[in-house]
């Protein structure tokens, strides 16, 4: 890499590290305490124990490189104040060398965002480049969850950007080396799993060597995912550490509903319970039917059919179809950003127990197709605005609400700006020039520019061109985005006070979730009618 | 016929971009093309900006075909007639799909950019290989749309600066649950307390309401009645943070938000807007994303953000309406200039700081028109309407004013406080100045320094008053208060600060050296402040700084300013 790309990179990343250093002193979640117990288990717990241990009840979930990580973080963690690394001492030790502590791990570990940026924007032209590093680097979704509310995920996606950079580049073992390094990190990701399956499969494994290279990748999975979990395996282990990992006994949706269809589902099935209950239809309605707050281990519905695991990852594989076929029948490695994509988006809108934070697995991949087509840098401000949206409720402290409003605020303006700014206008001058054989026509006709010039002029509409961006649809529904805040800040506050306390929680995740069904089907069609859909595939992507 | 026209415009369009990427680079290389294309040039382009853009064309064309260039510059000359008068008729075009037309001289940018369609065009007959690669990096580079999206750019660097306040705000103030007097923060919230509860009459009196030696309010009316309005706004929301005698030291989470955010709207209501108009009045000549440039270089001055919202203090208000007074006097909107910097003084008593430059440059102004005392009677009036209306509460008596005066100039404090780095504290290692003369003498010592020392600035403005003379004159006086005045406190380190930061585009280098100075000199103070949180606080400021730095070194934003400053 060139010292003046790294120095970009370096700028930007050290000016989104100021801003995060700023956000220090704001609200965090209980996952704070969750990684600092974990800390705690991984330093001062044997390998063997840290599965089994119940010491707190923010238990490790996370698969076993994870697990390694937090050890390593421990290392330092312990010579900074040993209390942080105290299995009974250090339970809600939040002190000042605690959360400075975390934060900055956290920064530090956005490292490998930044890696991943820069690897998976090397062969995009310099304005493209730039788009994919301030759409990434300044995602407000990171900001909000990972330096708000406290979690691990830019490294985690960083390192997803890293697998998709060698697919692109054609790197395939790399690819999955990395992929499965990232599910051994945390295994949500494990999602898009079929799909690097069948990609790697019909990709990779083909040709004269297919039984060879089928073995080389093989080998390659198997090697990380035995480094990561063969030490349980050891200690007999590996039940428990599944136990831990998948916990259907929690519910079909989390407390506050992530925007996805079961979202629907439930708004569904509760206004027709109302509805039918006033016609004087006697309905079962169960207890905690109106709460909102729905944790435990079921999800009563009152009408609609329950849903089981098993429903939900059917659908979920259902759902993938088009686009395993499609990995199947054509596997071309420009096609795998989006597949990856629009396998998270079916995990998100279909998935068991999923967290309003896993949109943050479909939008920042999302990004790199944004800079490459102009339809999808469209899509990318509205599915960014609509995820980063629902995560609002994360964040519900008073001082914090300006400061996630303005994040996001901030961003989609500076986006949409740069996006429209730099893809639609010279987009359209980079096909007029692919059609124009460079010739020295001009020495021979140089006066005829003027007309042909003014006919470009009406063509091209340089005024509105922000506004192209997004279809009528979509810019009716984020207006809606402002209605659905303002009654919930606003108007219900000041009509209803505290009837229907979960009302405008449920109207976010109501709302968002038509949002996101609206990118999800939009993905679908694209990946299972427009087959190749790249408006303006980059030259080395054609090449290659 | 089709394919030449769109090609030709492709190209024309498609060099602007290698004006930004020349210019961010910030880097002026050198040509060594021959001296053939050098003269052109210079004929060409007399402008700053775009040459270094069409230098660096010229240099990647000569790099691929070096020999062709001297025929080309003679075919350019003949072929410029005919290539100049399609462009020329079509401005419009131009204007909307390029950045050029940011500067106002338009003709030779036109003939910059004829001559840049011609010089893509005519080298991509010899080698068609190299010269897509050219445009392929031409065409590449982010371009942000200074010039169709000026408000959005300034929205968006406002909304950046607010943000960043917002973020130095979540943290602790000084004096922090320090007893028995906390800090500014305690003070500002007991001016609320009293300006609420009691008459306002008894504000600067000690009374059994009103302990003086507790917080007794100490600057002008104006900032009585800014704490009497957001004291009102706090009793409605949550009383008992401003209540009588039983609120001291009362500090809970939600009385600090309030709080924080009676300054940050403050600063929102007066300070951005006044520094949005000085940016389009002061640098309506710039580029736009000079302007931004400007705008940005203002607003994220990390040393008022971090004493208003990190410190706690209401500067924005008093800066506020002196960037306002300095604007319209820019506009030549005396009237205007005499009530807000009136207000500002009344607002805080440091804006005398400025008081030099705006008294010489508004009486060169009288001088300039055809009655002079006329004009200079017309501006007294204004000022003492001002100041009657500020004091009208207080006019009852000569008394009461003698008390308010009293409560403003405490002459008993000292030469200077602790840790400033001006004249009379890093003199007095050599001469102990408190020892060898007595508080009255240092007194007029002092004051006589500092007029002498903003005298020259005084003098030439009286003589021949304008717009940046008058910046610069700010400066100056400032400057001499900071250094030379009687009991100088180091948050007035931010008067100078700001006129320097005014200037940025004029004195980039004043600017350089004064942003890392006032926040040396303040760190003592805030390590003197900030003990409980001075790991943080620490951390934040240096980081602050940096910004500045990198914004300055970072490519989109900052293109001319990063030339003058690393020519």
């Amino acid at each position: 890499m060139r010292l003046s790309e790294l120095q970009e990179v370096a700028s930007l990343a050290g000016i989104a590290t100021c801003v995060k250093l700023l956000l220090v002193p704001t609200y965090h979640s209980t996952d704070f305490e969750v990684h600092r117990n974990w800390l705690a288990i991984t330093h001062s717990l044997p390998l063997k124990n840290w599965y089994s241990d119940e010491s707190s009840e923010w238990t490790l979930d996370y698969p076993p490189f994870f697990a390694y990580f937090e050890c390593f973080l421990s290392i330092f963690a312990s010579m900074l104040d040993p209390q942080i690394t105290h299995l009974q001492n250090g339970q809600g030790y939040a002190s000042n060398t605690v959360i400075l502590f975390q934060r900055i791990s956290v920064m530090v570990a956005d490292l490998f965002l930044y890696w991943g940026v820069c690897k998976i924007s090397r062969h995009l032209s310099a304005a493209r480049k730039k788009l994919l590093l301030l759409a990434v680097i300044f995602s407000p979704g990171l900001f909000i969850v990972d330096h708000i509310h406290f979690q691990y995920n830019g490294f985690l996606l960083g390192m997803l950007l890293l697998s998709l950079a060698a697919l692109q580049d054609g790197h395939d073992l790399l690819g999955g080396f990395w992929f499965a390094a990232l599910v051994c990190f945390k295994h949500l990701f494990a999602v898009a799993g079929p799909i690097y399956f069948v990609y790697l499969l019909r990709h990779y494994c083909r040709g004269p060597q297919k039984v060879l290279r089928f073995f080389k990748l093989a080998g390659t999975v198997v090697g990380v995912v035995v480094v990561a979990f063969g030490p349980f395996a050891y200690y007999n282990q590996i039940p428990q550490v599944i136990k831990r990992l998948f916990p259907f006994g929690r519910g079909l949706c989390h407390a506050y509903w992530a925007p996805n269809i079961w979202a629907l589902y439930y708004i569904v099935d509760k206004a027709a319970a109302i509805v039918l209950r006033k016609i004087g239809v006697h309905v079962n309605v169960p207890q905690a039917a109106l709460t909102g707050g729905l944790v435990g281990d079921f999800s009563p519905n009152a009408l609609l059919p329950q849903i089981t695991p098993k429903i939900s990852a059917l659908l979920v594989v259902g759902t993938m179809l088009p686009c395993l076929v499609q990995a199947w029948r054509h596997p071309r490695k420009t096609d795998v950003a989006r597949w990856v994509v629009y396998a998270y988006a079916c995990g998100f809108m279909f998935g068991w127990h999923v967290h309003e934070k896993a949109s943050l697995h479909m939008v920042i991949p999302f990004s790199i197709l944004a800079v490459q087509s102009l339809q999808d840098a469209g899509d990318f401000i509205f599915i960014a605005t609509v995820a980063t949206y629902s995560l609002f409720p994360l964040l519900f402290e008073a001082k914090e609400y300006p400061i996630k409003v303005l994040l996001l605020v901030l961003y989609i303006l500076v986006m949409w700006v740069s996006f429209a700014h730099n893809m639609m206008e010279r987009g359209e001058l980079n096909s007029n020039e692919a059609s124009v054989p460079i010739s020295d026509s001009f020495v021979h006709q140089p006066c005829n520019l003027e007309k042909l010039d003014e006919g470009k002029n009406v063509e091209k509409q340089p005024k509105d061109e922000g506004m192209q961006l997004l279809s009528i649809f979509e810019k009716v529904y984020l207006a809606g985005l402002v209605l659905v805040e303002v009654y919930g800040q606003v108007l219900h506050p000041f009509f209803l006070r505290d009837h229907l306390p979960f009302l405008p929680l449920m109207l976010i995740s109501g709302y968002c979730s038509i949002g996101m069904l609206y990118f999800w089907a939009g993905q679908l069609f694209k990946i299972a009618f427009m087959s190749g859909f790249h408006t303006e595939q980059l030259p080395h992507m054609k090449k290659a | 016929m089709q394919s030449s026209s769109s090609s030709s415009s492709s190209s024309v369009s498609s060099c602007l971009p290698c004006l930004k990427t020349s210019t961010a680079e910030g880097k002026q290389k050198e040509v060594r093309a021959d001296s053939h294309s050098n003269t052109f040039l210079a004929s060409s382009s007399p402008s700053d900006s775009p040459s270094t853009g069409v230098k660096k064309n010229v240099d990647a064309a000569s790099s691929c075909d070096n020999c062709d260039l001297q025929k080309l510059a003679a075919a350019a000359a003949d072929a410029s007639c005919d290539i100049l008068k399609p462009i020329d008729d079509d401005k419009e075009m131009l204007q909307s799909e390029t950045d050029v037309s940011r500067t106002p001289n338009w003709r030779s940018q036109r003939s910059t950019s004829a001559f840049m369609t011609l010089l893509t065009r005519r080298s991509a007959i010899g080698t068609k290989k190299k010269k897509k690669q050219m445009q392929k990096k031409m065409e590449q580079a982010f371009v942000w749309p200074w010039n169709s999206h000026k408000w959005a750019t300034f929205l968006a660097i406002s909304m950046f600066a607010f943000l960043l306040r917002m973020l130095v705000a979540l943290h602790s103030y000084s004096g922090a649950a320090v007893p028995p007097k906390y800090g500014d923060y305690e003070a500002q919230r007991h001016w609320m307390e009293i300006t609420v509860h009691t008459p306002v009459k008894q504000w600067y009196q000690n009374t059994t309401d009103n302990d003086l030696r507790y917080w007794g309010l100490d600057y002008p009316p104006l900032t009585a009645y800014q704490s009497f309005v957001h004291g009102i706004f706090l009793n409605a929301v949550e009383p008992a943070a401003v209540a009588l005698h039983t609120s001291r030291g009362y500090e809970n989470t939600s009385s600090k938000l309030l709080m924080r955010w009676t300054v940050l709207s403050s600063d929102i209501l007066v300070f951005f807007p006044a520094v949005l108009v000085f940016v389009a009045l002061y640098y309506r000549q710039h580029a736009n994303q000079e302007q931004a440039w400007a705008l940005a270089m203002i607003l994220l001055q990390p040393a008022l953000m971090l004493i208003d919202h990190g410190h706690f203090q209401y500067n924005c208000i008093s800066l506020g309406l002196a960037v306002g007074a300095a604007a319209a006097v820019i506009m030549r909107q005396e009237l205007m200039a005499c009530i807000l910097f009136s207000l500002s003084l009344n607002h805080k008593q440091m804006s005398t700081y400025y008081a030099p430059a705006f008294f010489a440059h508004l009486l060169g102004r009288c001088f300039q028109c055809r009655s002079p005392v006329v004009g200079v009677m017309r501006l007294g009036v204004m000022v003492l309407a001002t100041f009657a209306v500020c004091w009208w509460p207080f006019l009852s008596s000569w008394h009461s004013v003698l008390q308010v005066l009293s409560r403003l100039a405490p002459l008993e404090r000292g030469l200077y406080e602790d840790y400033v780095a001006n004249f009379w504290c890093s003199t007095s290692l050599l001469i102990k100045w408190k020892q060898v003369f007595s508080i009255p003498m240092l007194a007029r010592l002092a004051m006589g320094m500092t007029i002498g020392a903003s005298l020259p600035s005084m003098v030439q403005q009286i003589l021949a008053p304008s717009a940046q003379g008058f910046l610069f004159s700010m400066l100056n006086s400032s400057f001499a208060f900071y250094l030379f005045a009687f009991q100088v406190h180091e948050k007035s380190v931010l008067l100078p600060v700001l006129p320097a930061t005014l200037l940025a585009l004029n004195e980039p280098q004043v600017l350089q050296y004064i942003v890392p100075i006032a926040g040396y000199s303040k760190r003592y103070f805030l390590y003197h402040a900030k003990k409980i949180n001075f790991k943080v606080n620490e951390l934040q400021f240096l980081l602050l700084g940096e910004l500045i730095k990198l914004l300055e070194s970072h490519g989109s934003f900052s293109l001319p300013f990063v030339m003058k400053v690393m020519v």
